[in-house]
């Protein structure tokens, strides 16, 4: 009977153990699931203003080639910069693609001392993109680019460090900026849209 | 419920704005020639359309956009064009193609003065037949040019096959006479012969070399093996004797003396020293040990490989009015492999044909 009554001290220790390291031992995933595309990017007019969108989200350049050579060439650098073309709409302009990546969660996010090092892995992250190619003229076409990131986070309710709210931000759908590299990679598709518009013999 | 209602409406007349936006046309292709073939251009992607006379639906994106089509004819420059939304006919003038090189490339007089007068004829008579198919497709690998090979004249017509399955592999020698007849019966009757009548008059030309190259794919598997051997220090394990410290190799015994002359001897502690022990060390000696292990490394290849098959007509065989079926048992052949060595060589061959290139 003694025995019995030490074993359940076990999980009152581990308890306190927890506590007094500030974590939870169950671990809470953020998101459940990830966002679609559509989910992404609900409006139909996300690009009559791109105001608000912040500068390392947003690329926009000016190729001069027809429209229907331009269109062609960003749907086939979609797929070259490694991203899955989900959507493309040759009369709106509009293509939406995906990246799913794992990587490092950026600093700053909760991540507890005893049983929840999650935060400390690479951990799924997506990438939304959202290209509208529109035509400025016979021979001018503009390719703008947005990007939205939303990463899994893994918390508990710490009593020390960032709080679990800031798990959130990250989990959510959001503007990819600063650490995500979004630049870079937008930067990357106008750089594969022009060299196949070379490849045409169009620039 | 009345924000909701105005997303909708804003939504629906911007898709509808965008839908309207979408310019349909009945295109009306012409080319002259007629007969060549359409392609909608879309980046590097061609979209073939059909023969000239076309009509095509095309899509413009606006009424200020813009499509690039492109016209192709055997024997015709390829044109390439942009056509706006705001027109509905299209013709197409395809200038036709120099076949024969231009005489200002060759430097021997005599050579040149027979090129300038054999070009316009070369032309003509080329433009007629190359649209005539067989079984291989092909293209022309160059300019006809003449040249004087030994003390022959001869004008060298430069063929490529292209995309063919049932190309003569030069190693297997059964098939190398039915390739030579085939290719032949094709370039043969279609082109060379008509040259050569259009040109028969000429008579500083002794006739014509065709020189026909080809790629295969030649599919390899070899598996190589090698040895790895590597020398590893193992362990001998063993005994040895050792001096070893022992803190208590004896006891010490101290003897007191009292005033009337016993003596007692009494144990303070252990004294320390050295002695020899025989010690097990499981690594008491290494011994090298080679390790050797057979690496097989299986390699599938595919190599295009070029090779080349050349025809010697002498103009002769027209001037005789041999019979065509009877022409291919008189002509020259040589067929050469991808290194240059010759598989096949009958008839009269020049010593000094040009040799092939090595692989591409």
């Amino acid at each position: 009977m003694i025995q019995v009554k030490r074993l359940l001290y076990i999980p009152f220790f581990i308890f306190c153990l927890c506590a007094l390291g500030g974590c939870d031992p169950t671990a809470r995933w953020s998101p459940l699931r990830f966002a679609t595309l559509e989910e992404a990017f609900p409006y139909a007019n996300l690009f009559d203003s791109t105001a608000g969108i912040p500068n390392d989200s947003i690329k926009k350049n000016l190729f001069n080639a027809p429209y229907e050579d331009v269109f062609r060439a960003v749907s086939i650098s979609v797929s070259q910069a490694q991203m899955l073309l989900e959507k493309e709409d040759k009369k709106t302009g509009v293509i939406l693609a995906v990246r799913m990546i794992q990587a490092p969660p950026p600093p700053g996010l909760p991540n507890c001392v005893l049983a929840l090092q999650g935060n400390t892995r690479p951990q799924q992250r997506n990438y939304y993109y959202a290209i509208l190619v529109r035509e400025k003229g016979p021979k001018s076409t503009e390719v703008t680019a947005v990007a939205k990131a939303q990463g899994r986070c893994i918390y508990g309710p710490c009593l020390q460090g960032p709080p679990a709210s800031t798990c959130h931000e990250y989990a959510s759908v959001h503007w990819a900026t600063a650490h995500e590299n979004s630049l870079q990679e937008l930067s990357q598709l106008m750089i594969f849209i022009r060299n196949n518009l070379i490849q045409a013999g169009l620039l | 419920m009345k924000g909701r209602i105005c997303f909708y409406f804003l939504v629906l007349t911007l898709w509808v704005s965008t839908a309207l936006a979408v310019v349909v046309k009945d295109l009306h292709f012409e080319s002259n020639p007629s007969d060549a073939d359409v392609f909608l251009l879309q980046g590097t992607k061609q979209v073939p359309l059909g023969k000239t006379p076309l009509k095509y639906q095309a899509e413009f994106h606006s009424d200020i956009s813009i499509l690039r089509f492109t016209l192709k004819k055997i024997g015709y420059e390829t044109q390439t064009i942009e056509v706006s939304a705001k027109q509905d006919r299209v013709v197409v003038k395809l200038p036709s193609q120099d076949f024969a090189a231009r005489p200002s490339t060759i430097n021997d007089p005599t050579l040149r003065s027979l090129q300038q007068r054999l070009a316009p004829t070369i032309d003509r008579t080329l433009q007629k037949v190359l649209a005539l198919t067989g079984p291989y497709d092909f293209e022309l690998a160059g300019h006809l040019r003449v040249t004087r090979l030994d003390d022959k004249i001869l004008l060298i017509l430069p063929i490529e096959l292209r995309n063919t399955k049932d190309k003569a592999d030069p190693t297997d020698l059964s098939q190398n006479e039915v390739f030579l007849k085939k290719v032949w019966d094709q370039f043969g009757g279609s082109m060379v012969i008509p040259i050569i009548k259009a040109i028969r008059g000429e008579r500083l030309l002794n006739g014509i070399l065709l020189d026909v190259g080809y790629s295969r794919l030649r599919h390899g598997f070899e598996v190589s093996s090698h040895v790895e051997s590597s020398i590893e220090m193992q362990c001998v394990p063993g005994t040895e004797a050792r001096q070893v410290y022992n803190s208590c190799i004896r006891r010490k015994i101290e003897t007191t003396y009292d005033s009337k002359g016993r003596t007692w001897s009494r144990d303070v502690g252990c004294e320390g020293g050295f002695e020899t022990q025989m010690v097990f060390d499981p690594c008491l000696t290494k011994i090298p040990v080679t390790h050797t292990e057979v690496k097989i490394d299986p390699k599938a290849t595919i190599v295009a490989v070029r090779s080349r098959a050349q025809y010697i007509f002498p103009i002769e065989l027209i001037e005789a009015a041999v019979e065509q079926d009877n022409m291919f048992s008189q002509l020259g052949i040589l067929l050469t492999n991808e290194k240059g060595e010759t598989v096949i060589k009958r008839g009269l061959i020049p010593s000094s044909l040009p040799r092939i290139p090595k692989n591409d």
